[in-house]
């Protein structure tokens, strides 16, 4: 499936083996992956490079840092953002609660279906 | 002398009891307590539940042996007002006190209290009883108050809902990985078969390090357990494997990144490396810097005896698992070298690096 192809999506992941299936799946669906990153920093200098990615898949609890002032940023650059955590809604803050998030652990069909409504300029 | 058997059997407090001076007390001479007082005494001292009894309008403190603990390094109470004995929590159990007196008893479990008792102020919990005690008119003339300290054991409660908050959250993540394992075994499988074989692997090296964190409440494991876990698919080649290095304590991330990692190259072995053909051998070894310094910890994985070794054309799941998950545990380098005469793998990091547990997250 390419159906995405050339779309670029930043992946911020710190569980190697989740980053890594999150990867194949965006590949599959013919995605360019920018990162996957394992650390916030790491995310704000493929940014600070000039990168404009359509999407962000984040993680919350990245390395014991959370995420939101990244979201912040890339909300501002209208990126759109999926969170990926294995927090419930709890675990966000008020203002990310009603954003759209993928619980961990999830499945494939839940990944495609979320990925693509928001690569087809669903809800940012 | 008098005889005052109304504090037989009343343990070390019942000799302080008799040494008191009571005369310059509001209670007045030992001899010439009413009967009440001396039973509610009696019956106070040969208890072995934490008591405290508080006589009369001037709230005057006799404790018994078990209650000594609950006052810490207190000024002496025998003798003194109830109320300057908890000045500190009186603005709480004041009104309790008050309601005793007033002949309603109370029972209260677990109440928070902030109690100075040695030299600081300190979160304390409490189950109690304040009960009134009565003369033969029906007065009330003082309260017994029925104490167990239960402040170990909130917080134990606290703690174990703590730990099994994160507990949920890791399960979580642990099935997050599981999920992504699966995945990726059976996208990078030739057959059904080939897809079992590597899932199991790969799900039994997981749980063979889970094991090993188990033991230590799933903080650290120690090296060469963890790579003799990730081996143990592979028993049947344990002979041919060399493990050397010194003791050291791996963080759980690490110790499950490694013993994937190990999985991954042992596999790789027996389908095209040193364990693919009779006389091959791997020999594994670390060695280490000071402690939580800059110096190196280096791991090598090294092949020997195998096939004439070929650079796979396309980076499996494997050789990625191991690239990027074991850089990202151990915040340091991995190579994996395919050189003619045996893979070799190598990991390095610093030695502050070792051990080093990522902050836990702040909300679960």
């Amino acid at each position: 499936m390419t159906r995405f192809s050339g779309r670029k999506v930043l992946v911020l992941e710190d569980e190697a083996m989740v980053s890594l299936l999150i990867e194949d799946l965006l590949l599959d669906l013919g995605c360019e992956v920018l990162g996957p990153c394992m650390r916030i920093s790491e995310a704000n200098r493929i940014l600070d490079s000039g990168a404009t990615p359509d999407l962000a898949l984040l993680d919350v609890n990245v390395a014991g840092e959370r995420s939101f002032p990244l979201a912040e940023r890339l909300s501002r650059a209208n990126v759109a953002i999926l969170f990926v955590t294995g927090y419930d809604s709890a675990g966000m803050e008020p203002r990310w609660r009603d954003h759209p998030a993928l619980r961990k652990p999830f499945t494939h069909v839940d990944f495609e279906s979320m990925v693509t409504k928001l690569l087809a300029g669903g809800t940012a | 002398m008098t005889v005052r058997h109304f504090l037989d059997g009343g343990g070390d407090v019942a000799a302080r009891i008799l040494t008191h001076d009571w005369a310059a007390s509001p209670l007045g001479p030992i001899d010439n307590w009413p009967s009440p007082l001396k039973i509610a005494v009696s019956m106070l001292i040969n208890s072995r539940f934490p008591k405290c009894l508080v006589w009369g309008p001037e709230l005057t403190t006799i404790y018994n042996d078990a209650f000594r603990p609950i006052l810490g390094a207190k000024p002496e109470a025998l003798g003194r007002s109830f109320r300057d004995i908890w000045s500190e929590a009186w603005s709480e159990i004041g009104p309790i006190a008050e309601r005793a007196f007033a002949g309603e008893a109370t029972f209260i479990e677990n109440f928070p209290l902030t109690v100075e008792r040695n030299g600081y102020p300190e979160e304390a919990w409490f189950t109690f009883c304040y009960s009134p005690v009565r003369d033969e008119s029906g007065a009330v003339v003082g309260i017994i108050d029925t104490v167990m300290e239960t402040t170990q054991t909130v917080q134990a409660q606290k703690n174990a809902r703590m730990v099994n908050a994160e507990l949920a959250h890791r399960i979580k993540n642990t099935l997050a990985v599981i999920s992504a394992i699966v995945n990726q075994s059976f996208r990078s499988a030739s057959s059904l078969d080939e897809a079992h074989d590597t899932l199991s692997s790969r799900i039994d090296a997981l749980g063979q390090a889970h094991a090993i964190l188990t033991q230590s409440s799933w903080s650290v494991a120690p090296i060469r357990a963890v790579i003799e876990g990730a081996l143990s698919p592979h028993r049947n080649d344990l002979g041919r494997i060399a493990i050397k290095g010194p003791p050291i304590e791996l963080s759980a991330k690490q110790s499950l990144s490694l013993a994937l990692g190990i999985n991954e190259l042992a596999t790789n072995a027996v389908k095209y490396g040193a364990l693919s053909v009779p006389g091959g051998a791997i020999a594994i070894g670390w060695t280490l810097g000071a402690p939580d310094s800059e110096e190196l910890f280096r791991l090598t994985w090294t092949e020997k005896g195998g096939p004439l070794v070929a650079k796979p054309k396309r980076s499996g799941f494997g050789s990625r698992l191991i690239e990027r998950a074991l850089a990202e545990a151990f915040s340091g380098d991995t190579t994996v070298d395919y050189a003619p005469d045996g893979v070799r793998f190598e990991l390095v990091t610093k030695m502050i690096h070792l051990r080093a547990e990522e902050p836990a997250a702040s909300a679960a």
